[in-house]
């Protein structure tokens, strides 16, 4: 099982992920011949308060991601039950090895649209990620690791 | 002191719902699907579908998925690259969407007060 490992910096502890449009609507999106937007990558906060996983809306924007519905969740940073848009989209936690085969890939996942940028975060990577995953947080050693 | 002055009104004691600027568009776009949705959300509990997502189209359930990339498969091929709802089924938002539609209800009276 691959495991990521870092330092829990001032921010807490944050990986490199990609993101971009689910992989089911980039099929579509291919077989009628139409533009598949970039992906983009960002830094993420591994967030345990977090129900679900966030993005800046500037970088939804950047992303063109299309709507997918409506979210009622625990966001702590921004106060507490937030209402927000729901986007569908694919993440990807990029391992430190750089290696594909060692990335976290979701090809369908919904994600949160928050203003992140007012709280100095780019994404969350909130309880439905993590949940897929074992987080060590040693916050005694200031290091996390994140095996999956 | 008497419990009366102690009692805060329920609207005080309601924790207010921040709703996002992506949140307000979303709640025009899905009107329809977020009233079917708290319509329909007791009845999807009582048959035992906590947990599970909800394929909403206007004022219907069309489908529901064990994962939510089931549901949102399923909507892209019913409506292709249009925007779909895809809800999660959770017993806690009945509790949470009573709250957001009281919210924003006070909110309409309101605006109205002050139109």
């Amino acid at each position: 099982m691959p495991i990521i490992k870092g330092l829990v910096t001032e921010e807490g502890g944050l990986v490199t992920v990609s993101l971009g449009w689910s992989r089911a609507r980039v099929r579509k999106l291919r077989r009628e011949h139409r533009r598949v937007p970039a992906r983009l990558e960002a830094v993420a906060l591994l967030d345990t308060g977090a129900e679900v996983t966030c993005l800046d809306s500037r970088l939804i924007e950047e992303l063109e991601l299309p709507f997918d519905g409506v979210v009622l969740a625990k966001a702590p940073a921004l106060g507490d039950v937030t209402f927000a848009a729901k986007y569908a989209a694919s993440l990807t936690i990029i391992h430190t090895s750089g290696r594909t085969d060692e990335h976290l890939v979701i090809n369908d996942i919904a994600i949160l649209e928050l203003p992140l940028d007012l709280i100095g975060y780019q994404a969350v990577i909130g309880r439905d990620v993590l949940s897929r995953c074992l987080f060590l947080y040693n916050g005694i050693g200031e290091r996390f690791a994140l095996k999956y | 002191m008497s419990n009366e002055t102690n009692a805060a009104k329920p609207s005080e004691r309601r924790p207010k719902i921040n709703i996002t600027a992506g949140g307000e568009k979303a709640l025009k776009i899905y009107e329809q699907e977020i009233a079917t949705y708290v319509r329909e959300l007791p009845r999807l509990i009582e048959e035992e579908e906590d947990g599970r997502y909800a394929l909403i189209k206007g004022d219907e359930i069309l489908s529901t998925w064990d994962t939510y990339r089931d549901a949102s498969q399923a909507g892209i091929e019913k409506f292709g690259l249009d925007p779909i709802c895809v809800m999660k089924i959770e017993k806690r938002n009945i509790v949470r969407y009573a709250a957001l539609m009281e919210q924003l209800k006070e909110r309409e009276c309101q605006s109205l007060k002050g139109s």
